[in-house]
């Protein structure tokens, strides 16, 4: 069996991966899958007020999992799949190589259909047929745009647009084909007169089109620069942060991430043991919505083939239910919510965080003194959730309202102990397609400052 | 010379016959394995090949990059075509003309310096000899241990590269990486601790590593870390081991001295080429040179030869480092920083192994902690960051210390401190005269990561932000 290697078809790459399944389970393996994945892309950088390159490549990849009596070995590599039989041997003799594991039972099998590919929305032929002039003529109007704005400013970034179709097939007769476009665009923003330097980045990112957000990105980035211009050092002590979407996602993505049944189960949560209990305030709620239409991290089903389900991690401050896949969900006797990788772990996909009562600005209003973080990441350590990170863009807050950008300060805490103290969720958001980020407000969070 | 880097140097002279003024062309052919081994069993065994070919050209002032993942001659054509699309598809939007300098064109082959071949073992004694590994790191642990995961890889990289002035390289890469991680409790606190080790060679490093200086003190470590206070917070001296050092030289000063980062006005060191900017008696290099540190190599990703780049002379900013392009832009001659994460990316003024250097008439690490009064000894590296532009970056550490009256005092955990580059530069007040060179890890920007080692001497910095909680 062949492919068309300058037409890459769905159909063809599932019936190549189809047999190569079966083939792998008749030269020994217990369970095998197989992945074959087609992308292209191009790009434009951008890099102070100009057009750096353009770019265009186009990319195979494909892996076989091979288990046997539990173990597993995966082979596989970059470029057209024409030796899938030498992928598959090799994927069968790592496994026999592995250690055996008693928990493991099977790959999932069929278990009715998967969601209908048109309601998840994720291919626009707009984006598929991007062409590199137009690509590039949209870099040079952002920059054109932006130094409309203001004169003064000089702007880097990147515009990306690619289309990849992909296939998977398992021995159990699980069957998954995708199609899909992704859009992105970053700016980065730089603005100096002499040592006073301020400077801002952001990006918006889409499977279509219509959903990409390039005029306001170019603005929002240009002012933003500014602002972080005439930077001070603040106070040490407790302050209240308010923590924009941008600088909220680092820790409620944390957060979620730590509700994975693979790191619960190994001890690496600080989510660990605590199933059941109120673990942060009870203003946040997260849920996980892989199904959501247009999303940036959506798909019917996950690595292992498992159809994908929303889960609702954390109801109102309670760690109510963990991202399993099918080992996991299997071991502990639960549904199986699909977020399994390739690699056997679990990983959230888009997180949408419930929307408060008071909008950011109002929740800014309430603070007399503190901080407000705008972007950077608190990134707590994965096993402890202790954090001790910079403030890269933040502003102080004075009698509710933002004052001066600030400068060489850090904050720290545990990301359970901090989120417990959420006193605010706005009920304005950032939404990046199939995400829901709102700022979170938080009481007496310790800051290191120079003053 | 072989035939593949004559094919790519034709697929040059075609682009340059096709109106390019320049036009490099490089292929990879690797493979590698990768075994992970957690809570005494060996799972996630897997292998991964990858070949290809990318084309750069220039055009009109403009740049163009096409890649393919094959290495027959219809792919390298496909490859040139798109690129020269490409490149046109970029002048059309450009304003500023790029060029590269005038090269001399040089042909050679480099074979790795390896003292044991990745097959010299089966794979399972490498899995036996990692279960050991793992196994003893988990029972130093005791009954704290909660997860304990080694995971180690392997892999060749074989690179050929030709360009239009004539040069054909090629060189083989071969790496090779092991790292633990032990995650404990004790009385309800939890930690994790790892070491890393990796190196441009080959499996020597797994079969010369023990398991007392690697799994068993990571074991150590993460028992230490439980037990710890939290960090203080506030402003304070700070003696750095020179695993902190060499962050400090690589992120505070080393991304700020990448020539492409510097002409896009993104470097706080914006127009201070031959000024003081650090304490004097600081002197900071950036050199591919070095025998089988992590981030060395014979030649760059655009074929020019590695060198050792002086950054900071004395505390004064004298050289920056540069690809083909941006030695252009300024007129001065490569100085071999131009690398690629692979065959389908552009190269970027980048750092190798970056490293503040000793002062051999400095003090010794006990006479710096008998000269601070209070602060903090920050005794073993993690991770860190800058923001370029801005002059702001961090440094995490693993473990540190209190340092009171001189004298070492208690751990601690959590323990990160931030700075202003020009500031903490400035602030350095002490250079030991001891050196070390183990931070090995993969350096990111522009979405490319490369191979990058960092490391120096002791340091005193008078005074930085600790961000604590005590």
């Amino acid at each position: 069996m062949t492919l068309n290697l300058d037409r890459p078809d769905e159909g063809e790459m599932l019936a190549m991966a189809a047999s190569a399944a079966e083939q792998a389970r008749r030269c020994g393996a217990d369970f095998a899958d197989v992945a074959i994945t087609w992308s292209r892309h191009i790009s434009v950088e951008l890099e102070a007020n100009d057009v750096q390159l353009c770019e265009q490549h186009e990319t195979w990849h494909f892996s076989v999992r091979a288990f046997v009596g539990g173990g597993m070995g995966l082979a596989g590599g970059d470029g057209p799949p024409q030796d899938l039989h030498g992928t598959l041997v090799r994927a069968i003799e790592l496994a026999r190589l592995a250690g055996r594991d008693p928990d493991f039972a099977d790959l999932p099998r069929p278990n009715g259909p998967l969601i209908d590919a048109r309601l998840l929305d994720l291919y626009d032929p707009l984006v598929a047929e991007m062409c590199l002039p137009d690509a590039a003529r949209l870099g040079r109007h952002c920059i054109d745009q932006a130094r409309a704005i203001d004169g003064g400013i000089l702007l880097s970034g990147d515009l990306t647009f690619s289309a990849s179709r992909r296939a998977m097939a398992g021995s159990t007769g699980v069957r998954m084909q995708r199609a899909a476009t992704y859009a992105e665009v970053d700016l980065f923003a730089v603005a100096r007169d002499g040592d006073d330097i301020g400077s801002f980045s952001d990006q918006t990112v889409s499977r279509h089109m219509a959903d990409l957000r390039v005029a306001p990105l170019a603005g929002r980035v240009v002012r933003l620069a500014r602002e972080y211009q005439h930077a001070r050092p603040c106070r040490s002590g407790t302050q209240t942060l308010v923590l924009a979407p941008l600088a909220s996602g680092s820790l409620l993505g944390s957060l979620a991430a730590a509700t994975s049944a693979e790191r619960l189960r190994r001890g690496r949560s600080p989510l660990a043991r605590l199933r059941g209990q109120a673990v942060v305030s009870p203003l946040l709620t997260l849920a996980d919505r892989p199904l959501s239409p247009r999303g940036i991290y959506t798909s019917s089903c996950d690595s292992d083939g498992s159809p994908r389900r929303d889960v609702e991690m954390i109801q109102s401050g309670v760690f109510a239910e963990p991202l399993n896949n099918h080992y996991h969900a299997r071991l502990w006797g639960e549904p199986n919510n699909g977020h399994g990788t390739r690699q056997g772990e679990i990983s959230p996909t888009n997180l949408q965080v419930a929307p408060g009562s008071q909008t950011e600005a109002e929740l800014i209003a309430d603070v007399g003194e503190g901080i407000y973080l705008q972007a950077g990441s608190l990134d707590p350590d994965p096993a402890s959730g202790d954090f001790s990170s910079a403030l890269d863009f933040a502003r102080r807050i004075e009698k509710g309202r933002l004052t001066w950008p600030i400068n060489d300060a850090m904050a720290a805490g545990n990301l359970l102990e901090v989120l417990s103290r959420v006193d605010g969720v706005s009920s304005d958001y950032r939404s990046d397609p199939g995400l829901i980020l709102p700022a979170i407000r938080i009481r007496d969070v310790q800051i290191s400052g120079t003053q | 010379m072989n035939d593949l880097t004559a094919k790519l140097l034709d697929c040059c002279m075609r682009a340059v016959r096709q109106g390019a003024a320049f036009a490099d062309a490089r292929c990879t052919v690797g493979q590698g394995t990768a075994l992970t081994v957690q809570d005494g069993r060996a799972e996630n065994l897997s292998s991964h090949s990858y070949h290809g070919v990318g084309v750069r050209v220039l055009v009109d002032g403009a740049w163009g990059v096409s890649s393919c993942d094959a290495l027959t001659e219809s792919a390298m054509e496909r490859a040139r075509i798109s690129a020269l699309a490409a490149a046109r598809a970029a002048a059309g939007a450009r304003r500023d003309a790029a060029s590269v300098g005038q090269m001399s064109p040089l042909v050679d082959c480099r074979q790795p310096q390896v003292r044991l071949a990745f097959d010299a073992w089966p794979l399972t004694r490498k899995i036996a000899r990692l279960l050991e590994l793992e196994r003893a790191g988990a029972a130093a642990a005791g009954g704290h241990g909660l997860n304990s995961v080694l995971t180690y890889s392997e892999g060749t990289r074989h690179q050929q590269l030709a360009n239009s002035a004539g040069t054909r390289i090629g060189q083989c890469l071969p790496h090779c990486r092991v790292a633990y991680t032990i995650t404990a409790a004790v009385d309800d606190v939890r930690q994790q601790a790892t070491e890393f080790k990796a190196h441009l060679g080959g499996l020597e490093l797994l079969t010369e590593l023990e398991p007392e200086p690697f799994s068993v003190r990571a074991a150590s470590n993460v028992l230490r870390q439980c037990r710890a206070r939290p960090a203080p917070s506030g402003v304070m001296p700070i003696l750095f081991h020179p695993s902190i050092t060499g962050l400090l030289a690589h992120e505070a000063l080393g991304h700020n001295a990448e020539a492409d980062t510097y002409w896009a006005g993104q470097s706080i060191l914006q127009d201070k080429l031959g000024q003081p900017i650090a304490a004097s008696g600081v002197t900071i290099v950036d050199d591919a040179t070095v025998p089988g540190a992590y981030g060395s190599f014979a030649y760059d990703d655009e074929g020019v030869p590695a060198a050792r780049n002086v950054i900071v002379r004395d505390g004064v900013f004298v050289g920056l480092l540069h690809n083909l392009e941006t030695a252009a832009r300024y007129g001065v001659a490569p100085n071999g920083c131009g690398r690629v994460e692979d065959h389908s990316c552009q190269p970027l003024a980048r750092m190798s192994n970056t490293f503040i250097a000793p002062d051999p008439a400095g003090p010794t690490v006990e006479r710096m902690i008998r000269s601070i009064d209070r602060g903090l000894y920050l005794a073993e590296g993690h991770e860190g960051y800058v923001l370029p532009e801005r002059g702001l970056f961090v440094c995490r550490a693993d473990s540190a210390r209190l340092i009171r009256d001189g004298q070492l005092g208690d751990w601690l955990r959590d323990v990160s401190v931030s700075g202003l580059v020009l500031d903490a530069l400035t602030r350095i007040e002490q250079v030991g005269s001891d050196f070390e060179m183990t931070m090995p890890g993969v350096c990111g920007k522009l979405g490319q990561g490369v191979p990058t080692d960092c490391g120096g001497p002791h340091v005193v910095v008078s005074e930085m932000v600790v961000g604590g909680i005590d």
